[in-house]
């Protein structure tokens, strides 16, 4: 097999660009599963009425995901002071309790299915439970993989690039944590039986105005900076939002306006996943807005 | 600074099936990608021009209604999925991106690999849906349709599709972390050639929309398999759901297979009018717009789905903005062209007419967006019509312009002259007969994936069918050069192989040596 000749030696934090790049597209496969989600829970006739409760093992799984991410981050802590050993016995940890999380939810699975809700018990409830820790569990036993390849690199030696390469994988390890915090929300909160219809609908009308703060605030910092440093005409193009967002992007260095851009673009990211929640539960004109 | 003598280059460096299918160096994978995508573009136009047999006359003809169906569905999924968004992104821009930026390889040349690999994945599972039951539930795989009636291999296909996806998260990272990290000292953001500008933007929504048409087509599958019912109404689910869904991905789509080839047209209209492209920082700039505002537009595919009015008035609002930053393009284009010394090679034909073609498709796409137009156009040819003119004549046809002008860095050898130029003029009138008069039909009411018409489409359709036939032939004469250029059949190309062509690409040897820039160079 050919190679490209020497190995190529990569700029510092291009690995962590990528992991970060790769993450937020994970992170729209989670927020598009979880609009779905909440979407089809508003429209459904009834969810979790007269049904088992979610098993109570998903907190001895959180349990451990915690203490996974203590683990990884430790892994990262330690190599920075040069203890490789230690660095090693925590990745393999790491993996081990990676392995514990995924035997644990199927625990989970079987507990729902001895409930006599397998996934093909045409109960939404059920099904939606499934995909979604499904969903979560690949990522996990991905990670497993990515762990492992990190921890055979350290135990091989010192390597350029390799702090960065165990606290990448400690980022995703923080990164999947958080998903499965949405997930729990999520899925505890979708099985109370008092949520309706409308009340899911207030709920997240209630979001979508909570995440438009952020998104006015940013937009009046942009245009404030943009009038400030006499910027005028371009302080006119941006009454127009987009127009705002790109010259944020693009003067940041001029405007003071570091890091804005990229945090407005998550909190509009917010705002568009609440909002379409909102709108895909209940249609506009089926009631006025609550 | 490179060494020639021993006439040795990516091409020859190393022999063998695996030095090329194994192989991790952009340049080689972008010429992988090129054939192959070449090769299911030939699928896909032999489909079309069986369906164009069929619409030759009213009635039936060679095929019956329910292969029709499989015919514009696997037209358009291959067409869609395995062509237009691999084909200039992955196909082009591996081979360009690195060479423009003065970087040795992309970022992460294991990846790069990988998501050529899963490509060929993709492509094996829909030569699984043509060997075993066809596909026949359109492009868009609608539910309920898809998930419940549809006898033909579903599940074949949105795995394939799925595949395909992770091969175009993969490259998205790829270029973004390369795009960002590889520049070399001096190329600031706003020296980056425009094509990079169009594939960053294209990156950024290859990364944050694909995932969703993943899990998506994950449900299909699982739905029809489990018998579970997400979008099943009747067990509670949403088949709206799917559409919006679906949409969310699929309109970023339609950016993704148009921003980059409208990058490339930047690149030429500078190049062969000898001058420097008038308003640079807008048209980059008028790429991130597109892309951004291209994520809150989805809806405009639903304005008859039974989504509420008063969304579909605000989804119909924001494709208004679309032309915006499109129009700032081609006024740009224009302005460079004003006074330029111009010279008519073959890709800059192809890049004037894509000015021209991609225009009217433009122009029609706001026709459809007005809300009331849009209710009576919904499903016509108009639309058929509107979406050719955008992706044949203004992506594909850029694809050639890219191919004309990039070819002598591919393969060594200038393209053939005569040929290119007959392909053009051959290519232009039947690409205009095939879809031009789609509008009017369209416009009288024909409706589009139907095996027959009404008699008094008649007329029109014979001439459509004569442009099909006459454009899909002309596509050989593409083949003849490029299988000239492989032969290298033809003059020999110097390093910058066109008068004022101006990249770091013109700066190394044609056909490209093994390692590129073992040092970054110095741009000023």
């Amino acid at each position: 097999m050919m190679r490209t000749g020497p190995a190529h030696q990569l700029p510092p934090g291009t690995g962590a660009l990528g992991l970060a790049i790769f993450l937020g597209s994970l992170g729209t496969l989670f927020a598009g599963s979880l609009a779905a989600f909440w979407v089809v829970r508003g429209r459904a006739e009834s969810w979790a009425e007269d049904l088992p409760a979610l098993p109570q093992g998903l907190w001895i799984s959180t349990a451990v995901l915690g203490l996974l991410s203590w683990v990884a981050q430790r892994s990262v802590n330690q190599l920075r002071v040069g203890n490789r050993p230690e660095t090693q016995k925590l990745l393999l940890a790491t993996v081990a309790l990676a392995l514990v999380f995924v035997v644990v939810q199927g625990l989970n699975w079987q507990a729902l299915i001895r409930n006599q809700l397998p996934p093909t018990s045409g109960s939404l409830y059920a099904f939606t439970f499934y995909l979604l820790t499904g969903l979560h569990a690949l990522h996990v036993l991905g990670g497993v993989v990515y762990s492992g390849l990190v921890c055979r690199r350290i135990r091989k030696g010192s390597t350029p690039g390799e702090g960065e390469a165990v606290a990448n994988q400690a980022n995703y390890w923080h990164f999947l944590g958080v998903v499965w915090v949405f997930l729990l929300v999520t899925l505890l909160g979708a099985a109370t039986p008092s949520l309706d219809r409308e009340g899911i609908a207030r709920l997240f009308t209630g979001l979508t105005l909570a995440t438009a703060i952020p998104n006015v605030w940013y937009w009046w910092k942009t245009l404030l900076a943009l009038f400030h440093r006499g910027f005028f005409m371009q302080g006119v193009a941006a009454l127009f939002p987009v127009m705002a967002y790109l010259f944020a992007w693009m003067r940041a260095p001029e405007l003071g306006l570091r890091g804005v851009a990229l945090r407005w673009f998550i909190a509009f990211a917010a705002l568009l996943f609440c909002l379409s929640i909102r709108l895909g539960v209940l249609g506009v004109e089926s009631q006025t807005w609550s | 600074m490179y060494d020639q003598s021993q006439g040795v280059n990516y091409l020859n460096c190393s022999r063998g099936f695996w030095s090329w299918f194994g192989t991790l160096d952009h340049k080689r994978l972008g010429l992988m990608y090129m054939w192959s995508v070449m090769g299911a573009m030939l699928i896909g136009g032999v489909f079309a021009m069986v369906m164009r047999l069929e619409l030759f006359a009213p009635g039936q003809q060679f095929v019956d209604a329910e292969a029709f169906n499989q015919l514009f569905t696997l037209h358009g999924a291959i067409m869609v999925f395995l062509v237009i968004i691999p084909g200039v992104p992955a196909a082009l821009g591996n081979f360009a991106l690195p060479l423009m930026l003065g970087a040795k390889d992309v970022a992460f040349p294991k990846l790069n690999r990988l998501s050529y690999h899963l490509w060929v994945v993709g492509a094996l599972f829909f030569v699984g849906v043509l060997l075993t039951t066809g596909l026949d539930t359109g492009w868009t795989f609608y539910a309920p349709y898809s998930t419940l009636h549809s006898q033909t291999a579903v599940v074949w296909a949105t795995f394939g599709a799925f595949f395909l996806g992770f091969s175009s998260i993969f490259t998205g990272i790829n270029f973004i972390a390369t795009i960002h990290k590889m520049r070399p000292p001096g190329m600031t953001w706003f020296k980056l050639p425009l094509f990079c500008w169009g594939l960053y933007a294209t990156a950024i929504m290859q990364i944050l929309a694909t995932p969703v048409l993943g899990i998506t087509l994950l449900l299909v599958g699982v739905e029809r398999m489990l018998g579970v019912g997400i979008f099943n109404p009747a067990l509670g689910g949403d088949p709206v759901l799917f559409q919006h869904l679906f949409w969310f991905y699929s309109h970023p789509a339609v950016y993704i297979m148009v921003l980059p080839p409208l990058g490339i047209i930047s690149e030429l209209i500078a190049t062969y009018s000898r001058k420097h492209i008038f308003g640079y920082r807008f048209i980059a700039m008028s790429s991130v717009a597109i892309a951004l505002v291209g994520f809150i537009v989805w809806g405009h595919h639903m304005f008859v789905s039974g989504q509420s009015a008063l969304t579909s008035i605000v989804f119909s609002a924001i494709t208004f903005f679309v032309a915006i930053p499109s129009a700032i393009k081609v006024f740009n284009w224009v302005a460079t062209l004003y006074k330029g010394s111009i010279v008519m090679k073959a890709p800059m034909i192809y890049a004037l007419s894509v000015i021209w073609l991609f225009g009217i498709g433009g122009m029609t796409g706001l026709w459809l967006t007005t809300l009331q137009q849009d209710i009576h156009l919904h499903d016509t040819y108009f639309v058929v019509a509107h979406f050719h003119y955008v992706l044949v004549s203004g992506a594909v046809f850029s694809m050639f312009a890219a191919a004309y002008y990039w070819l002598p860095k591919w393969s060594g050898v200038m393209p053939n002259k005569l040929l290119g130029e007959l392909h053009f003029w051959s290519s232009l009138i039947s690409v205009n007969l095939l879809f031009f008069p789609m509008h009017f039909v369209g416009l009288a009411g024909m409706p589009r994936r139907y095996a027959d018409y009404a008699l008094q489409f008649a007329d029109y359709n014979f001439w459509i069918s004569i442009g099909g036939f006459w454009f899909g032939l002309s596509q050989l004469l593409f083949l003849a050069v490029c299988v000239l250029c492989a032969m290298k059949k033809g003059e020999k190309a110097p390093a910058r192989s066109w008068e004022g062509a101006e990249g770091l690409e013109w700066e190394v040897p044609s056909p490209a040596p093994f390692h590129t820039y073992d040092t970054p160079p110095v741009v000023k």
